[in-house]
């Protein structure tokens, strides 16, 4: 949510600073639709977890990883676009984290009671799966690389209480790049 | 299937059609490649 949220405040910025949608049609963007499988893809992870997370080699971390592929292969499609290389860095961070903590995002049980999400658990358990996200709850000194995992935290009253990895903000940042090149004028 | 391209091909024009492909490739990528926890509807 909070990163559909930062796009469209990418495009609401560009707009603002003279920047026309019309530019953005030129945008030579490929393989958009398989970004939109890879999305698809997750969607039966997210929306319909297991409890407790199955380990690396379950079919459902398998399908997950499968779309981290595609989406590698829609960043090498799209290498010349700029800001690019950011959002495929930030893919990599979050690959990178959860292939080393059995196939799925750790947040810690402090970062998720601080944004109220808690009731999302879906078991007492170290590695329960949290509802309608990629995140498994995992103590901090039990998850590997923890400084990539979900650690920034917006508590309310943010408008979308959320916790959020370093690799989540490289994609923001590689998006709103992406939209304000893609909106505004080249001033060249 | 159909229906839906002849009333996009009468109705919409190829700039809209495209702003709303990247916009929603867009979407997808974001929302495919990133993990924050707030990730659905509900939160």
């Amino acid at each position: 949510m909070i990163l559909a949220a930062a796009i469209l405040l990418a495009v609401g910025i560009a707009l603002a600073r003279g920047g026309s949608l019309r530019r953005l049609a030129d945008l030579p963007l490929r393989w958009g639709g398989v970004a939109l499988i890879a999305f698809g893809l997750q969607i039966y992870l997210i929306y319909f977890p297991e409890p407790v997370s199955e380990g690396l080699f379950s079919p459902r971390v398998g399908v997950l990883m499968l779309s981290y592929v595609l989406l590698f292969g829609v960043v090498w499609k799209n290498r010349t676009l700029p800001g690019i290389w950011l959002i495929g860095a930030g893919f990599l961070s979050n690959f990178a984290v959860m292939l080393l903590n059995g196939g799925y995002m750790p947040i810690t049980p402090e970062a998720l009671e601080q944004v109220g999400h808690t009731r999302n658990r879906l078991s007492p358990v170290d590695g329960a799966r949290v509802l309608a996200t990629k995140d498994i709850v995992l103590p901090r000194e039990a998850t590997v690389a923890w400084w990539l995992s979900d650690i920034f935290v917006l508590a309310p009253p943010f408008p979308i209480p959320t916790v959020f990895s370093f690799g989540d903000v490289l994609i923001a940042c590689g998006a709103f790049w992406l939209i304000q090149r893609a909106m505004l004028p080249s001033t060249r | 299937m159909k229906n839906l391209k002849l009333f996009a091909a009468k109705h919409v024009n190829a700039t809209t059609l495209r702003v709303f492909y990247i916009l929603l490739a867009l979407l997808a990528m974001a929302l495919a490649g990133g993990a924050p926890d707030s990730f659905g509807v509900g939160h």
